[in-house]
Parts: C-alpha cells; sequence; structure tokens
C-alpha cells in the first residue's frame, strides 16, 4: 500500500513539470498568459453578456470557438506553444484519471451517496453535534480531503506547533479559491500535524447555505455559517476556530489580485478574540489562489444563478464540469505566532479607529507571512 | 425580581383558550395542584374535561364590547395573572378569521388588563416567530429580532401579538409581562399541525435540504408555565430541550418514510393542496423544512432557572410511545434542583 500512494504523489509531481514546462516558471510566463486572457477577454465578454441579455439566449458554441481562437493567440503572445500547452492538457487529465482512479477516492464518493440517502434510516453511534456535525461523513471524506493535502496539492505546513493544544483559539487566514479548500486544508493540517489532532471548526459564507445539496455537505463534514453569534458559541466552549475576514470578496478574487488581501470586514473577527479573550493565530496560504485563475466574473448570469459571484477561468465554464478540476499547485501553509489582545479592556470594544487598527496589525501579519512565501516559491506548479 | 413570590400570586388565575392543547393541559395541572386557588377558565367553548374547582366562562374575545366586560369581570374576580393562551395553534384558510382572533382578541384583552389590577400576564408564544432563513445563527437568542412575520400571515400575526405584548409593558412598567416561546411542542398528548405533519405515513422533505430541528416536551413546557405563575420573571424566554436532530432522522425514527421532492415543485404543490382543503400547511411553511430555526435556552435557565426534563431525542421518542421512566423523571428534577443550588 504505501508503495502505490508514494507512486500516486510521484505522478503528480511529474504532471506537476510538466505544467511548469508548457506554462512557466513561478508565474512569469503563466501570468503574461492569464493576464493577456484576463485584459481583452473581459471586457469582450461583457459585450457578449450584454447582447446576450438582449436576446436572452446566448450561442454557447460560437462563444467557444471565438474563445478557443483567442486562447490560441494569447498563448503565441505569452510564448507558450499552442501544442504544447493541448498536449499537456491531455496528459494532464489522463494522469487525473488515474490519480483518481484508486478504490478510495471512489470509496470515498460512493460512501457519501449513501450517507446522503440512508443516513436517516442507519443507526447511530453517535448522533450529530449542535452544529450538524456528523463523525460519519467526516470519516467519509477524509481521504479524499488527506488525498488532495499529500498528493495532489503537496501541502507543506510550517508552523504548526504554534497552535496549543488546548483552548479557544482564532485561526485567521488570507481566503481564495473560488471554493473553500484552504479551510478545508487548514482543518486536515491540523488534525494530521498537530500533535494534540485538534479539530478545526471552520466559518463559511451564508450564501452555500441557499443551495441544495452543499449546505447539509458543509454542515455534515463541520463547517459553520459565519456569523459573530456562531463563533462566540465556538469559541465559549474552547474550540479551535478558522475564520477567513476577506469573505467572498477573497473567494473570488481575480488572478490579477493574487496574493494582494483584501479589507478585513470590518473587524469584526478582532472584537470577538477581545470579547472572549482568545489569542489570534495568523495563518498564510500559498498555492490556493492559482487552483483556479479567474480571469472575470459574471455579474448578470450570476443573479440568475443566485450566487455572489460566477467565475470565469480558462477552463470554466468552457470545458464543463472538466474545467472545474482545480490545478495541480503546490501548497505552502505557515502559521504565524499567536497574537495576543489581553491588554485591551473590553470597554474598547466600541473604539472602532482602535479596532480598525488591531485588524489591519493582523492583516499585514498574514500579508508579510504570504509575501515571505511567495519570494520563497521558485514555481507555482513545484514550490 | 427573580424570588419565589407569595402565596398570594397563586391565587386569581384567568387562563384564556382553555380548549387549545396549551390551555387545556395547564388548566388540568393547575386544577390539580393544590397551590393555586380560584382559577378560571375563558373561551368560546367549554373546557375538553370535567372541572372540578376551576370555573369556565364563555367569553368571545373577538367581539367588539368584551374589553368593558373583561374588564369588570377582573375585577370583580379580583384577577391576579393573566395567562394568555387563546390564539391559534395551526394556520387556517380564513386569514381575516386568524387576524381577528390572533391579533384583535389580544388587543382586548390587553385593554381589559390595562383597565384592571392583574399584575402579571404570560403569554404562550413559539420559536416559530424567529422564521427559518439561511442566515439565521444556528442558535438565536431573545435579542434576535422575530423576523416570522415575512414568512406567513399565520406568524405574521404571532409577530404582532408579542408587539402588542411589549407595548403594553412599555406602558405599563409596573406590571409584569412574561413571554414564553416553546419550540415545536411533542409529547403522547399534544395535537397540533405539526405532528398531524408527522403522522403522515410518507412525510415530504425538500430535496438537498436537512435542517436541523429542535423539539420541547409537553410536560416541561407546563413546567415552565407554572414556573412564571409563581414566581416573576418578566421577558422574552426560550424554551427548548437540549439536543437537535437532523430532520431526516426524526423522520426515521418516527419510522415515517421521507419522500424527497424539488424546491420548485414543492413550494406550488403545497399551495395547492392547502386551498384545495387537503394540505395541513402553506407552502409559506416549507421554510421550516429548509432551514435553520433554532433557538438557544440560556436566557430561561440564568433567569426563570428552567432546564427541561427531557432532550429533543427523548421528547420525540415520548411523542411515539417511549416515554422516559418516571423515576427517571424524578431523578433528573432533582439533578435539577441541585444544579440551581
Amino acid at each position: 500500500m504505501p508503495k502505490r500512494k508514494r507512486d500516486i504523489a510521484n505522478r503528480f509531481q511529474e504532471l506537476a513539470i510538466h505544467l511548469e514546462k508548457a506554462l512557466g516558471l513561478g508565474g512569469t510566463k503563466t501570468s503574461r498568459f492569464i493576464e493577456g486572457l484576463s485584459k481583452n477577454l473581459g471586457p469582450m465578454l461583457e459585450r457578449l453578456e450584454a447582447a446576450a441579455v438582449l436576446s436572452k439566449s446566448i450561442p454557447m458554441d460560437v462563444v467557444q470557438s471565438i474563445f478557443q481562437a483567442y486562447l490560441k493567440q494569447v498563448a503565441k503572445d505569452a510564448g507558450i506553444s499552442w501544442k504544447d500547452l493541448q498536449k499537456t492538457m491531455e496528459d494532464f487529465l489522463a494522469l487525473l484519471k488515474e490519480g483518481f482512479k484508486p478504490e478510495e477516492i471512489l470509496g470515498t464518493l460512493s460512501k457519501l451517496v449513501s450517507l446522503y440517502v440512508l443516513r436517516g434510516q442507519q443507526e447511530l453511534e453517535r448522533e450529530v453535534d449542535e452544529f450538524g456535525m456528523d463523525p460519519a461523513w467526516v470519516d467519509a471524506v477524509r481521504p479524499l480531503f488527506e488525498f488532495l493535502f499529500r498528493d495532489y496539492w503537496r501541502v507543506t505546513v510550517k508552523g504548526i506547533e504554534n497552535i496549543p493544544a488546548n483552548g479557544r483559539c482564532l485561526l485567521v487566514a488570507n481566503h481564495s479559491g473560488v471554493l473553500p479548500f484552504d479551510g478545508a486544508m487548514i482543518t486536515v493540517a491540523c488534525l494530521k500535524e498537530h500533535r494534540a489532532h485538534r479539530h478545526v471548526r471552520f466559518l463559511i459564507e451564508d450564501f452555500v447555505y441557499h443551495f441544495p445539496f452543499l449546505g447539509t455537505f458543509m454542515h455534515r463534514i463541520g463547517a459553520v455559517r459565519a456569523c459573530p453569534e456562531n463563533a462566540t458559541w465556538l469559541l465559549k466552549k474552547n474550540q479551535l476556530v478558522l475564520v477567513f475576514p476577506e469573505g467572498v470578496k477573497g473567494l473570488g478574487k481575480l488572478y490579477s489580485e493574487r496574493y494582494q488581501l483584501k479589507r478585513f470586514g470590518r473587524g469584526g473577527f478582532v472584537k470577538l478574540a477581545i470579547k472572549t479573550k482568545t489569542p489570534i493565530i495568523p495563518v498564510s496560504v500559498v498555492g490556493a489562489e492559482e487552483i483556479y485563475p479567474v480571469i472575470w466574473k459574471s455579474n448578470i448570469l450570476a443573479k440568475a444563478f443566485g450566487v455572489p459571484y460566477l467565475p470565469v477561468t480558462p477552463t470554466f465554464p468552457w470545458l464543463g464540469p472538466i474545467g472545474m478540476i482545480p490545478l495541480p499547485t503546490k501548497w505552502r501553509i505557515e502559521i504565524g505566532k499567536p497574537i495576543s489582545f489581553d491588554k485591551i479592556k473590553p470597554k474598547q470594544i466600541d473604539d472602532e479607529i482602535l479596532i480598525n487598527k488591531l485588524s489591519e496589525k493582523v492583516r499585514d501579519e498574514i500579508q508579510t507571512l504570504v509575501d515571505k512565501n511567495l519570494k520563497k516559491r521558485k514555481s507555482v506548479w513545484l514550490g | 425580581m427573580h424570588k419565589p413570590s407569595k402565596a398570594a400570586h397563586t391565587k386569581n388565575i384567568v387562563i384564556t383558550g382553555a380548549t387549545g392543547f396549551l390551555g387545556s393541559t395547564l388548566l388540568k395541572s393547575l386544577e390539580n395542584d393544590r397551590r393555586f386557588r380560584n382559577i378560571i377558565a375563558i373561551d368560546k367553548k367549554p373546557p375538553p374535561f370535567k372541572l372540578k374547582k376551576a370555573k369556565w366562562l364563555p367569553f368571545d374575545l373577538t367581539q367588539a364590547d368584551v374589553d368593558q366586560k373583561l374588564a369588570s369581570f377582573f375585577e370583580k374576580q379580583k384577577t391576579k395573572i393573566i395567562v394568555h393562551t387563546a390564539l391559534l395553534t395551526q394556520p387556517i384558510r380564513n386569514l381575516e378569521e386568524s387576524h381577528e382572533v390572533q391579533s384583535v382578541g389580544t388587543m382586548h384583552l390587553l385593554n381589559a388588563a390595562a383597565a384592571s389590577k392583574a399584575h402579571k400576564l404570560i403569554l404562550a408564544s413559539t420559536t416559530d416567530v424567529y422564521g427559518a432563513f439561511p442566515e439565521n445563527p444556528n442558535f438565536l437568542t431573545e435579542e434576535h429580532p422575530a423576523k416570522g412575520g415575512g414568512l406567513s400571515p399565520f406568524l405574521k400575526d404571532k409577530v404582532e401579538v408579542e408587539e402588542q405584548f411589549l407595548r403594553f409593558q412599555k406602558k405599563h412598567p409596573k406590571k409584569i409581562v412574561t413571554i414564553l416561546r416553546p419550540a415545536t411542542i411533542l409529547g403522547p398528548t399534544v395535537n397540533n399541525f405539526k405532528t398531524h405533519f408527522f403522522q403522515n405515513p410518507c412525510i415530504p422533505i425538500v430535496m438537498g435540504f436537512d435542517p436541523l430541528v429542535q423539539f420541547v416536551q409537553e410536560r416541561d413546557v407546563i413546567r415552565a408555565f407554572i414556573k412564571a405563575i409563581e414566581e416573576d420573571h418578566p421577558g422574552i424566554f426560550n424554551i427548548v430541550a437540549e439536543g437537535v436532530l437532523p430532520l431526516t432522522r426524526v423522520i426515521h425514527i418516527l419510522g415515517r418514510v421521507p419522500i424527497p421532492v424539488p424546491t420548485f415543485l414543492l413550494y406550488p404543490a403545497a399551495d395547492i393542496l392547502w386551498y384545495a382543503n387537503i394540505g395541513a400547511i402553506p407552502a409559506s411553511h416549507i421554510h421550516f423544512l429548509k432551514y435553520l430555526c433554532i433557538a438557544d435556552g440560556t436566557k430561561a435557565w440564568h433567569k426563570l432557572k428552567f432546564r427541561p426534563v427531557y432532550n429533543s431525542l427523548e421528547a420525540l421518542h415520548s411523542f411515539i410511545g417511549k416515554d422516559l421512566k418516571q423515576n427517571q423523571i424524578t431523578q433528573r428534577l432533582e439533578e435539577i434542583e441541585d444544579a440551581k443550588a
């Protein structure tokens, strides 16, 4: 068994080398390519969208052919051989098929489906907890997320010892990647690499709960809707809570804005930390911002689907479901030293200028961590 | 404020709505308890059982001149405590009647209470007034606004009734106004549109949604009301059991078959059935099958010193005939007494 696992990891490493050859080192060629795409494609898509609203339909095949011609041109301008790119994409898909073949991945999916359909009718050893986390669901998705952690994104974690073995703690991280994979990876990191194997409860945006299946799924695997009441409740029970103060703004960042942290809400997380006397631990995630390079966001279509944004990437929605596969970048998670607000009196909570200052301080700390790791990184694909 | 009040407070009690589940069960408990004297039930119809020491008087709270009659009646009886349970337990198709019974009936009662020497008013509300929304926190506290009124006219009236009570408290700061909000009540004898819903052999659920739900056992609710009658605790209190259950789990424990229906089909179907006099609930209540509406009972413990005996799962079990044993209940009650001290 261990041999086969190493084999998969090697294959994904190989794949990363392929991608690096085709798309370039640490962002030079890659960013030229993707930035070239977003420069003219954005306005073009906007006009197309306006036309679509007027005529009430989008001829998808026309859009696709325009897009492909455009893609070829941009690739040429960025110094990327179209043939290489195509071949790499084919290799990528072939490797993916092999990588995803192992029984554990299929097992996870079938287990999830059976839990979804039959869970109500099973004899439960342990009931769901007060936030709706079901231990059986967590066990079912664990292999899949561990596979992503170990083989696919080859996550390296630094500074995990900065998280105490017990007691309440507020992890604050930069947010990115369209879907909250960063939250999942930090959770896996704490479960696998922390000496006390601590469980992380991560808070996510509430638009998730508008959707059928997705909301229930997120609840069952332990996510909690982000709001001050829920965070306070969890911290009072001495839990390890992960928040992304950038919120939806961070999740749907454009590729051109990557690794520039957005505004940290209105400092709600600082007030929370002061009120509950919780230390804040800054966390930086590098690698997640390239898994879905968002070149443009559609607002009109997003409204139709009831989502805050509908991302357009070089592969999505053009390639359909395949376009939803995240890219195998190399991730680094670094956990900083705890910041304590013990000296701040609860009375000072209404001092908005102070709160904003503290919130900016935390943001700076995370930005510094991100920049440090970006500097160390030689390649998006190989780390 | 929180000390048990004197024995005098446990006499001259008026309960409105003696035929509904809450009113009649509370009436029965007060009848069997020697501490309570001079209990009067007012309702259009007589209570469903024979009264021993309590009296029933026919009053219709929706009549235009009922407020004067009630005021002089309260005066004559030296009424001290009014428990208002004369509200609808389920949505009815006649919206006008619904409004008259809930909102206008309450107005008449409060007008009469204002003119009388009654010093305490207790309202039976529900946690449904919070409404089920995707943006609700997992545990709603009493400070959370009651937004359920936006969902259906039935709940809008319930919220309006609460607002009338709160306004009354502001106008009469010396009187004690207590609002109890029980969660969905389950138990061996309870009977309302929610229990009817759970008694269907097949239960429609919203495809892809499996919200957590919360219950409270009927005896715990009555305990909370008796506590509010005996002691003085102004304010709003959630009366809820501990623990939550996913809806599909509830349906399984009940031994029913869940029928997942996509949202876009369920709403129109529910409305058609409702107006065709077949369905038990209008589409506006489907939100409660999709999103969270769970209340936090901490305040009831800290201020009212009320803690439920049953948790949500046990309340559900008692509904299907697997009640706790008497010695278990006694033991838990003792534990609660110990925790208080």
